[in-house]
């Protein structure tokens, strides 16, 4: 090789020294992991909305539904048959009933006539918790419940029996009444 | 963490950084933007051009790195590739011409007697004159002093054109240094 590309190359290398310790501006590196943060960001989003749409309709169908733990929940086959306005006079609400929760009037009448008061028994106490108010003025709700809610009230039954539930104005059950079909044809 | 990010290949840690992972993206970063920074730096001669190149290529790399396959070569050569790439958007390809341009060979020592500063300065302003192709071997042989063989892979072309490229460019570069001589 020749002086001239010996001295070259000498030049050429000094040059590279002269750059060797470059490096790119610190706002590349920050722009870039800004990037990395959005990008971050959108995956996350990405990833997560389908579990949130879930979540939200399970919410949904969770507040279309009765609550959990109610004395009736158990009985699917619970159906409400009538709704008749009580008379004003409720026996008052007492106060070591366990919890419970309002009974939904869903479903149309499908029989009519309630008896006469006289031919009744009373109206057993059905209290929410100790906090709730005195209902005074209501409806009397007939339905039918499955004989998994007749034991809760300890009555043993192999099909379903009628019921008679006044609920308050504020839509809360207060009492219930278990009958037996034959009764009901016997008040009749 | 680190240790255990720092203990992977470099096709693991990409695909960390797919997959969102920043940790795994500095540590990349920091093993190769100084190499793509130089490059660019060395071929444009402008900080703000080696800049953006730095800053697209590695944008490039967490959106998905494209292109990129660990059994066709190291991760070191795609991103030169994407670097040299944006750079000759930037600088323009050059012709056929510029490719067939044969310098003579010449025993002239354009630099001799001069200090090494001026040298320097010197080369560095006859380096920026010459076409791309030949300042790219001159950059990527001389200055960053890859093999003939990591060239030729970084560039798709036989090892043959990387030697015969570095030897047209030695050529030129002489050639503009005398006529530099003789007009001072």
């Amino acid at each position: 090789m020749s002086d001239g590309n010996e001295n070259l190359r000498n030049a050429l290398r000094a040059l590279s020294m002269e750059t060797g310790g470059a490096q790119a501006a610190p706002r590349v590196k920050s722009n870039l992991l800004n990037e990395m943060r959005r990008r971050q960001r959108k995956t996350l989003a990405l990833k997560w909305w389908p579990a949130v749409a879930v979540a939200a309709l399970a919410m949904g169908v969770w507040l279309g539904m009765p609550k959990p733990g109610a004395p009736l929940a158990p009985a699917n086959t619970d159906t409400p048959t009538q709704v008749v306005e009580a008379p004003a006079a409720v026996p008052p609400v007492m106060a070591q009933a366990p919890a419970a929760v309002p009974v939904r009037a869903t479903r149309p009448a499908t029989y009519t006539a309630p008896r006469p008061a006289n031919q009744l028994s009373p109206l057993t106490p059905w209290y929410i918790h100790p906090g709730i108010p005195e209902a005074r003025q209501g409806h009397m709700v007939y339905m039918d419940v499955g004989p998994e809610t007749a034991r809760l009230f300890g009555l043993a039954s192999t099909g379903p029996m009628k019921a008679e539930v006044f609920l308050g104005d504020d839509g809360l059950a207060r009492a219930i009444r278990l009958v037996r079909t034959t009764q009901i044809v016997k008040g009749e | 963490m680190q240790g255990t990010i720092a203990s992977l290949n470099e096709h693991a840690l990409l695909r960390r950084v797919q997959a969102g992972e920043a940790a795994a993206f500095e540590l990349l970063y920091e093993r190769h933007q100084a190499r793509v920074y130089r490059y660019a730096l060395r071929m444009s001669g402008s900080p703000e051009i080696a800049d953006d190149v730095v800053q697209e290529v590695f944008l490039a790399v967490i959106r998905g790195a494209r292109g990129f396959d660990p059994q066709a070569g190291a991760l070191s050569s795609y991103l030169y590739g994407m670097a040299r790439h944006l750079l000759f958007r930037q600088l323009g390809s050059p012709t056929m011409d510029e490719l067939e341009d044969d310098a003579p060979a010449t025993d002239a020592n354009p630099l001799d007697g001069l200090e090494q500063a001026e040298q320097v300065e010197r080369v560095r302003l006859a380096l920026a004159s010459l076409p791309a192709h030949y300042r790219e071997a001159v950059v990527l042989c001389e200055m960053e002093e890859l093999s003939y063989a990591e060239v030729a892979e970084m560039l798709g072309v036989a090892v043959g054109t990387v030697r015969s490229r570095l030897h047209r460019a030695r050529a030129i570069l002489v050639e503009k240094l005398s006529e530099e001589r003789c007009r001072a």
